[in-house]
């Protein structure tokens, strides 16, 4: 590509505010930066020289060069008055005294050079050009910083940070990387009674991101309207990034730059018939939970994003809904902290939900690689606010696997912490300890041993009651066992069996048993 | 009396190898010929014992039992001592707590 030139033949004009109390010295400066075509205003003393550089005008200088030795304000003086106010104005230094602690202070106070008395027109006119083109470029990064964060500001205002749409609560949180993002949620109403959410990440997370994501945002909005299916419209942006990378790769000789790919997911929310449809393409799938805790995963992760293959298909899976249902959904960027962090993904959503709500970003998201963004969509909130449990942990490990006990143990104390730091200690070893025997009884009888069968272990908190619920299931028969008969035994005998199953029942404040035992919920409440 | 210390929790993942190292102790003892007729477990560096440690401490009471000495268990924190109550081992161990 050309480098744009300018198309008028004038002279640009550059400006320089000379400040000096001398007057022999003014005019020295001002007449020799005059010759080499500046535009040079002057200004006897630092108050005549704040004058000139009011809000209306200061940036219509591109240098100013000031002495250091004036009567009542010195030049450092005004060198920090003018960083205050316009910090990318570049700001040479002059004086008499070559003192070293004064060059220190001129540099660390923001000064772009320092010249020295009797200053002489060969060091002053490149000292002057390099000032007046430090002040450009800052200017133009200023310029840039300024309009992506105007793109981040409009990404952040129309992703929103709460939304109703019929009944549906929407809570979203975004933690772009930079200014702006290639993350970004909506949600649409395809139709009576639908809502579609959709989530996206385009890789990278700088602005063409941004752009990239929320163009496809808009294709999705324009295709709905022509009532288009969601299976389409993903064959349809897959096959324009295909032939967009194809195009680039015959015209464009830029190596460095990657191909786009878009991780999406749609959520097609059909209340009367109480079903939701999902399409997830290379993004991690979506959570289902109900007010009781309850939850499971929604469709399947992972998958190829849209931009990849030529090969293509997108035939969603359905969930069948509840009343009191929810979902949530994030993109691989708060996977990348869970994972560093070692906790489950759905206690740092947790606890990024909860720093929302206090109007706060977690701090363990400081860090983050990627963007962040994460919604939850409620069905019906209002009636179900006050009792319901969100998810923490939702886990499967297989038979094989008890001897990772230890390893599991501690990933569930990390993530408990992280979701509700103010789970008293006490509690905590009690969730720890219950959970650990019905998971260990769990892999090593319900799924006996075998890496082909596998347990689930799932953690809920309901903040409104201060419990948290902890479910186990295994695949196994269960055994029918009497736990107060044993305990009665257990007073009076050396008994060594059956020690897991008093302990989760003393343990847990509740404690509700279901096919013998294969199935086991526990809740933990405390004051 | 023989002074056994655990290095941290007593679970299903150290029990077997702390029976094991319990068990050359005692018969280290025991060839050696030297007499003892109590034992103190001492769990101040344990922050959790679980039903195989329970069971642990089960088999240690008989093994000691069997020999007319007995057992008493030592530094024992909050939470452990309550895995003892709801256990009733309580009942059938010296428990002092920490």
């Amino acid at each position: 590509m050309a480098t744009p030139t300018s198309t008028t033949d004038e002279p640009e004009i550059q400006r320089v505010l000379v400040v000096e109390d001398d007057p022999a010295s003014l005019t020295y400066l001002t007449l020799a930066l005059t010759r080499q075509g500046y535009l040079v205003a002057s200004a006897e003393s630092a108050a005549e020289a704040r004058d000139q550089l009011s809000p209306a005008r200061i940036q219509t200088f591109d240098c100013v060069i000031t002495d250091y030795r004036m009567p009542e304000s010195s030049g450092l003086d005004l060198l920090a008055w003018i960083q205050e106010r316009e910090p990318e104005l570049a700001t040479i230094i002059v004086t008499a005294e070559g003192a070293k602690d004064l060059v220190t202070a001129s540099l660390r106070g923001g000064a772009v050079d320092f010249l020295e008395k009797p200053v002489v027109v060969r060091k002053l006119q490149p000292a002057v050009a390099r000032a007046v083109e430090h002040t450009r470029r800052q200017r133009r990064l200023t310029g840039s910083e300024r309009a992506i964060q105007e793109v981040g500001r409009a990404q952040e205002w129309m992703i929103g940070a709460e939304a109703a749409s019929g009944r549906a609560r929407t809570r979203v949180a975004f933690h772009p990387k930079h200014a702006a993002g290639g993350d970004f949620f909506s949600h649409f109403r395809p139709g009576p009674g639908q809502l579609l959410c959709l989530l996206t990440d385009v890789s990278g997370h700088d602005v063409r991101a941004a752009y990239h994501s929320a163009y496809f945002q808009g294709i999705v909005r324009g295709m709905l309207e022509r009532a288009a299916p969601l299976a389409e419209i993903f064959a349809t942006f897959n096959r324009f990034l295909l032939e967009k990378e194809a195009l680039r790769g015959r015209h464009d000789t830029e190596a460095a730059e990657l191909p786009v790919s878009l991780a999406a997911t749609a959520l097609l929310i059909d209340s009367a018939g109480r079903v939701a449809t999902i399409h997830s393409h290379g993004a991690p799938a979506p959570v289902y939970w109900r007010a009781d805790g309850a939850a499971n995963i929604a469709g399947a992760n992972g998958g190829m994003p849209l931009g990849w293959f030529a090969d293509f298909a997108s035939p969603g899976v359905a969930q069948p809904i509840a009343e009191d249902g929810a979902f949530t959904l994030w993109t691989d960027g708060l996977e990348e902290v869970a994972e560093r962090l070692e906790v489950s993904a759905l206690s740092l959503a947790c606890a990024v939900q909860q720093a929302r709500e206090r109007g706060e970003k977690l701090p363990q998201l400081e860090s983050a690689l990627d963007d962040v963004l994460l919604a939850d969509i409620e069905l019906a909130p209002a009636e179900n606010d006050a009792r319901r449990f969100r998810p923490l942990i939702l886990e499967a490990w297989h038979g094989g696997q008890a001897g990772e006990i230890d390893t599991l143990q501690a990933r569930w104390e990390r993530s408990l912490r992280l979701a509700v730091p103010r789970l008293p200690e006490a509690m905590l070893h009690d969730i720890l300890l219950a959970s650990r025997e019905a998971v260990l009884n769990a892999l090593l009888h319900g799924c006996d041993r075998s890496p082909a069968a596998q347990a689930g272990f799932q953690a809920a908190y309901c903040a409104a009651a201060q419990t948290i619920r902890v479910r186990i299931d295994d695949p196994g028969p269960g055994h029918a066992f009497d736990v107060a008969r044993h305990e009665a035994r257990a007073a009076h005998e050396l008994v060594e069996q059956h020690h897991g199953l008093i302990l989760m029942k003393h343990l847990a404040s509740r404690l509700e048993v279901a096919r013998q035992g294969a199935s086991i919920t526990m809740d933990f409440s405390w004051q | 009396m023989v002074i056994l210390r655990t290095r941290g929790d007593l679970t299903s993942t150290n029990a077997g190898a702390v029976r094991a190292a319990i068990g050359e102790t005692l018969a280290g003892l025991d060839s050696a010929g030297a007499s003892w007729h109590a034992v103190q477990l001492d769990l101040a560096a344990a922050k959790m014992v679980d039903s195989v440690g329970l069971n642990l401490v089960v088999g240690l009471l008989k093994q000691v039992q069997q020999r007319g000495a007995r057992l008493q268990v030592t530094g024992a924190n909050s939470n452990i001592v309550r895995a003892f109550t709801f256990t009733r081992l309580d009942r059938q161990v010296d428990l002092v707590k920490a």
